[in-house]
Order: C-alpha cells, then sequence, then structure tokens
C-alpha cells in the first residue's frame, strides 16, 4: 500500500510538473488585444509553426508589467507608452519591438454622440464633464485609461463627479457598463468592433487627426531572451506580420491593428 | 521572500488608513450579501420545510433540483441575470443591470437553494419519535411545519450562515451583473480582483483580510444564536 500511495504521488508531481510546461511561453497582455480574440489568433499561428505551447492572459497595462518583473510572464504585450519607458529603463536586459497599432474611439449613445460631432478628442470630453453625460472610466492603470488622463488633461479638467462611473475592469465588461448605462467610453477600435453588434453605442464623429488617438502595442521580452525573444523576433519578422494581417483580416475583413 | 513582505507590509497600511472608500465597500457588502440571504432564507426555508416533511409526487426530482442549485456556479447564475436584465432583455425594462440591486437578486438566486437544501436535511434527519410527537399533536400543515422549524432551529440557523458565507464569498455574479462600478457596485470580492488586476497585491490582501474579518462576525454571531437554543 506504502509503495502504491508513492507511487501515486510521484505520479501527481510528474503530471503537475509536465502541466507546468517547462517550454510554455506565458504570454500577459492587455485586455483590448485579449478581449477581441487577436492575440490568441496569433499566437496559434506560432504554435502551429514552432510547436513551441504558448498561454495568453489579459490584464491591464499595469498588472501585465508587473508580471513581467515578477517572472509571471514572459512576454507582455503593452499599450501605455509612458509605462512601458520606465519598465525599459529599470530592465536594460528586456528587448522590445513595436507589434502593431489600432486607434481609440469615443464611443456613445446615438442621440448624445451626434452632439459631439466635430470636436477634437479634448473638446469632446470637456462638453461631457461639462453637461454632466455619463462617463465610464477603465481606472485600472491600462493603456486605454492612461489615453483618457492624457485627454482629460489636455481639456483641462480634472475629471470627478457623480457622472463618471469607475470600473476598475477591462475593456469589454466596462464596455458593457457603458453600454447599459447610456455613457460614453473611450474604446479601444477592434474591442469595440468586436462588441458592437450587442451594444448601441456609436462612435462619436469627431475631428481626429489620428495623433492623439493612435494606439500602438509593444512587445516586451523582459528576460531578453530564451523562448521569449524567439517569439519576438518571429512577432516582428515577415511571418508574424503576415500572421496578424491574417488574424486582423478573419477577425474584422480589414486592418484593425496594423502591423 | 522579500515580495511576501512588502505584500504584507501594504496590506497591513492598507487596513491602517481605513477611508471613506473602503467603508462604502464594506458596507455595501454587507447590504447586498445580508438582504440577499434574508430573501434566501425567506423563500427556502419554507421550501425546505416543504421538501423535508411534505409527502408528494415529484417531491424527490424537486429536491434533487434544490440539491444541485446549491452547486450552481456563481457565475451561471450572473450570467441568466445579465441576459434578463440587458436592455433588450425580458427585465429590460427595469434598468437594473450594474445597479445594487441586480446584485441582491444574483446573489438570492445562489442563496435560496442553500436555505432550502439545509433545512430540507434538517427536517428530514428529525428522529421518528419526535415525528410522532409532532403528529400527535393533530396540527394543521402549517402548525406541523412551524414546530419542525423550532425543532431544527438550529439547522434553519446553519443553512443561514451556509447562504450567507457562501454569497458573501462570490465574486461571478456581482461582477457580471454588478460591474464593480466605484461608490455604487463595488463590493470587498470585486475590488480584490480589481486591485489583483492592478498589482496592488498589499490592498487585495488587506480586503481580504476585512472579508475574512465579516465572514468571522457573521459566524460568530449565527453560532452563538444556534448554541443557546440548542442549549436552551
Amino acid at each position: 500500500m506504502r509503495h502504491r500511495a508513492g507511487l501515486v504521488l510521484a505520479l501527481a508531481i510528474t503530471v503537475t510538473a509536465a502541466a507546468c510546461g517547462g517550454d510554455r511561453v506565458v504570454v500577459a497582455a492587455g485586455t483590448t488585444v485579449v478581449d477581441g480574440g487577436l492575440l490568441d489568433a496569433v499566437v496559434e499561428r506560432y504554435e502551429a509553426a514552432t510547436g513551441t505551447p504558448v498561454a495568453v492572459t489579459g490584464a491591464a497595462t499595469r498588472e501585465v508589467l508587473a508580471l513581467g518583473e515578477r517572472g509571471g510572464a514572459d512576454f507582455l504585450v503593452t499599450h501605455a507608452p509612458a509605462q512601458e519607458a520606465e519598465f525599459l529603463v529599470r530592465h536594460p536586459e528586456a528587448v522590445s519591438s513595436r507589434v502593431f497599432a489600432s486607434r481609440f474611439l469615443l464611443v456613445g449613445p446615438p442621440e448624445r454622440a451626434a452632439g459631439l460631432v466635430g470636436l477634437d478628442p479634448p473638446g469632446a470630453f470637456a462638453t461631457i464633464a461639462e453637461r454632466g453625460w455619463t462617463f465610464v472610466t477603465r481606472a485600472d492603470g491600462s493603456g486605454t485609461h492612461d489615453k483618457e488622463l492624457e485627454i482629460w488633461a489636455l481639456a483641462g479638467i480634472e475629471p470627478a463627479g457623480s457622472w463618471l462611473l469607475s470600473t476598475g475592469q477591462g475593456m469589454g465588461l466596462s464596455l458593457q457598463v457603458a453600454d447599459q448605462r447610456s455613457g460614453f467610453i473611450l474604446v479601444e477600435e477592434g474591442t469595440f468592433l468586436v462588441a458592437q453588434p450587442t451594444v448601441s453605442l456609436v462612435p462619436v464623429e469627431w475631428a481626429d487627426d489620428g495623433a492623439l488617438t493612435a494606439n500602438p502595442y509593444t512587445a516586451i521580452a523582459p528576460s531578453g531572451d530564451g523562448a521569449a525573444a524567439d517569439l519576438l523576433a518571429w512577432m516582428t519578422g515577415p511571418e508574424g506580420v503576415a500572421a496578424i494581417t491574417a488574424a486582423n483580416v478573419a477577425a474584422y475583413g480589414r486592418l484593425v491593428y496594423v502591423p | 521572500m522579500e515580495f511576501l513582505w512588502d505584500v504584507i507590509r501594504d496590506a497591513v497600511a492598507a487596513l491602517g488608513d481605513f477611508g471613506p472608500e473602503l467603508r462604502e465597500v464594506l458596507w455595501l457588502t454587507i447590504v447586498v450579501s445580508g438582504l440577499a440571504t434574508v430573501i434566501g432564507v425567506v423563500t427556502g426555508v419554507p421550501v425546505g420545510l416543504g421538501l423535508g416533511l411534505g409527502r408528494f409526487r415529484g417531491r424527490k426530482v424537486a429536491l434533487t433540483i434544490v440539491n444541485a442549485g446549491m452547486g450552481i456556479p456563481p457565475v451561471l447564475a450572473g450570467l441568466v441575470l445579465l441576459v434578463v436584465l440587458w436592455d433588450d432583455g425580458p427585465l429590460g425594462g427595469l434598468d437594473a443591470l450594474f445597479t445594487p440591486g441586480a446584485m441582491v437578486a444574483a446573489q438570492a438566486l445562489l442563496a435560496f437553494p442553500i436555505a432550502a437544501g439545509v433545512t430540507a436535511a434538517a427536517v428530514a434527519n428529525l428522529g421518528f419519535d419526535a415525528r410522532e410527537h409532532i403528529a400527535a399533536l393533530g396540527l394543521s400543515r402549517t402548525g406541523t411545519a412551524a414546530v419542525s422549524a423550532r425543532e431544527v432551529w438550529p439547522g434553519i440557523v446553519g443553512a443561514t450562515a451556509a447562504a450567507f458565507g457562501r454569497v458573501v464569498s462570490e465574486v461571478g455574479a456581482v461582477l457580471i451583473v454588478g460591474g464593480n462600478i466605484r461608490g455604487e457596485t463595488r463590493v470587498l470580492t470585486t475590488a480584490i480582483v480589481e486591485e489583483a488586476r492592478q498589482a496592488r497585491f498589499g490592498a487585495a490582501v488587506g480586503l481580504g483580510v476585512l472579508l475574512l474579518v465579516l465572514a468571522l462576525v457573521v459566524s460568530t454571531v449565527l453560532t452563538a444564536t444556534q448554541l443557546r437554543r440548542a442549549d436552551g
């Protein structure tokens, strides 16, 4: 009996160790590229091409970077330039590269969105604040939240008040809250396109020269070598670009996350 | 190890500066889970008494459903309510989604089968003597149920404690139908998820400790009630 118990234990340990995977690359990425399914589609191709298992988890950029710092993730995809720069200064061994870019949209209830046509982003935000229209903020240290704060700062407004709903959650859930509470939300385009059939919010046709609303994503391999560096090289190489393009076309019929 | 100490230090600091926002979160947690437990118990205990005492067709099926309901995943309860309360859903007109009311409803759905199931088990376990004794009183069905409920009072208190413990600790349902909106629908469990997601582990652990203390206080009060009745 004793022997059998030992055998079972040994087996359990082996299975657990195998499940934890020696060569598995753990990818932590902003919820904007995970909630919409883009990153899963891209890494699936990498897995098929190389046989290296990849696991993708979504989180706000602040947590993604913290995971990279603590060794909880091997490969990071983030979209908050200021936080990324700080991370790279602290970790000179890390390698990084821009991988693709989408853009931010302001979406809201149709009647009210019509009232913001032609305004620039800070102007639109200022109008929302003045009128006390509901605005849903991620408030979670994500790249999207950083962008919200940047636009509020340009508008010269410190957002506060009962019209501001703060979810502290990912892009998908926050968008649902905005929809059901008839509020505005700054949303990353790909996530919005996936959710669009189920929500009644529409994009504000604001005066957008593309500079302020650009949403560049950076991939970081904190260790600077090994499987994570291989993935980074693949993603920025011709095969990766082809995979990103194909994933875009399959999901949206056009390029939303432009490599 | 240093990481762990950092987390513990931050947790103590987070609890130390117990601000108005944390008070609000704690208060909403007590109100939402408390109300849900009350609703679950008030509706579930009579159903449990009926299932435990009654002899009717379909009793076995009903008991099976209630027992299965005790294990319903909170995210599923939340999902069902999300679909029902969605703007275009059957009860969309209530505008209840992402409000505390929806959170109470979701948790009451979870509390009900626990209250009913534990009560049914308690009365079903009444000894033959006790049953004979109650039957000899020659009461109406409602009267019999009331006397039986008195007999199994510790079991009903236990059902209440189990229901509260279940709902106060769940996160799936309240996150889906509540949305974790600051100052409106944020409770301890959803706040923990948020803090952990943002790598503020100390604050998350602090909230976790608070949740444990809350569960412990409620359990202490209920256990005292249980013992008093059982001893007296």
